[in-house]
């Protein structure tokens, strides 16, 4: 499978996936013009490795300065597929909030989606 | 219009305090660019991450709104949509003052969006909360290109806000959206 290296833009946070290292990166500002052109092939990358392994150890590392609610949207998919696999996969999955010190308001962001989360390690850790 | 009725805009403007306006056609592509220049404007204030990263998002919310929902259109084969609307973003005291306006042809569109804006209107901020989270997972809604959660988003960063639909002579209706952040 092909890692994903999708560079940053205006609206668009750059996303880094090492397939074989286990590791994803989302970097950056997240209201892109077309949510679901630019997160579909991600999303469906994303399906198709947790679904063809099992028992992987992976890392996922959210570092973002603002996202619309079609982004929220986005990440709400990605948190529920990170907790399906979980079950169906047995795959460990480690999510970091990254924020910026001081952006207590970020912090805020990642503490809703965190409250919702049960079988995934979610940690916000200062920048 | 002539020069000293647009001077008379100008005059009314700075009366509000107003800090950027926009009226005609609106693009996706035209967001990208008026973001930046209101994120550089926002920052001179001074205010903290959280104001300034709320006055942000209800912008976004607000122009994406009118972009997906104004019933004022030109469609052009391999272009995208451009909707038309207003917007504008003044100050007034502490606060900012953010508007936006757009036509809506059906009345039964005219009819949901006012219970669910009067819906909104009554939920307290947890009751927000839980309707946003259930709003992230659920489908999105028929006729719906956003996420569907827009005005959510709106109603939980503004302080408070109001709704207005104005009838016009042609049978359509012009929908306002102010919210007010403090």
């Amino acid at each position: 499978m092909d890692n994903i290296d999708i560079k940053s833009g205006e609206r668009s946070p750059s996303i880094m996936c090492d397939w074989q290292k286990a590791t994803m990166e989302i970097k950056g500002e997240s209201f892109p013009e077309n949510v679901t052109e630019f997160y579909g092939p991600v999303l469906a990358s994303m399906d198709n490795f947790f679904k063809s392994n099992k028992n992987i150890n992976f890392t996922c590392t959210f570092h973002l300065l603002y996202f619309n609610s079609s982004s929220a949207k986005v990440l709400m998919r990605i948190f529920d597929m990170f907790e399906e696999f979980t079950k169906s996969n047995m795959h460990k999955i480690k999510v970091f909030w990254k924020v910026d010190e001081e952006d207590d308001n970020m912090r805020e962001l990642g503490e809703e989606f965190a409250e919702d989360i049960e079988n995934i390690q979610f940690e916000i850790i200062n920048k | 219009m002539d020069t000293k009725t647009l001077f008379d805009m100008h005059k009314i403007m700075l009366g509000n305090e107003v800090i950027m306006t926009y009226s005609g056609y609106m693009s996706q592509a035209l967001l990208t660019s008026i973001a930046s220049v209101l994120r550089q404007q926002i920052e001179q204030d001074h205010l903290s991450r959280k104001v300034m990263r709320n006055i942000f998002s209800v912008f976004v919310e607000q122009y994406e709104n009118v972009v997906r929902y104004s019933d004022d259109q030109i469609e052009e084969e391999g272009k995208d949509d451009i909707r038309y609307g207003i917007m504008a973003i003044s100050k007034k005291d502490d606060s900012y003052i953010l508007n936006c306006g757009n036509v809506i042809r059906s009345e039964e569109r005219v009819n949901i969006l006012r219970n669910r804006l009067e819906s909104l209107k009554k939920m307290s901020e947890d009751d927000l909360k839980a309707f946003y989270k259930k709003k992230l997972r659920s489908e999105t809604e028929e006729g719906s290109k956003g996420a569907g959660v827009g005005l959510i988003e709106i109603a939980r960063k503004s302080s408070e806000f109001e709704f207005d639909f104005i009838d016009l002579e042609d049978g359509t209706s012009f929908f306002l959206l102010k919210s007010i952040l403090k």
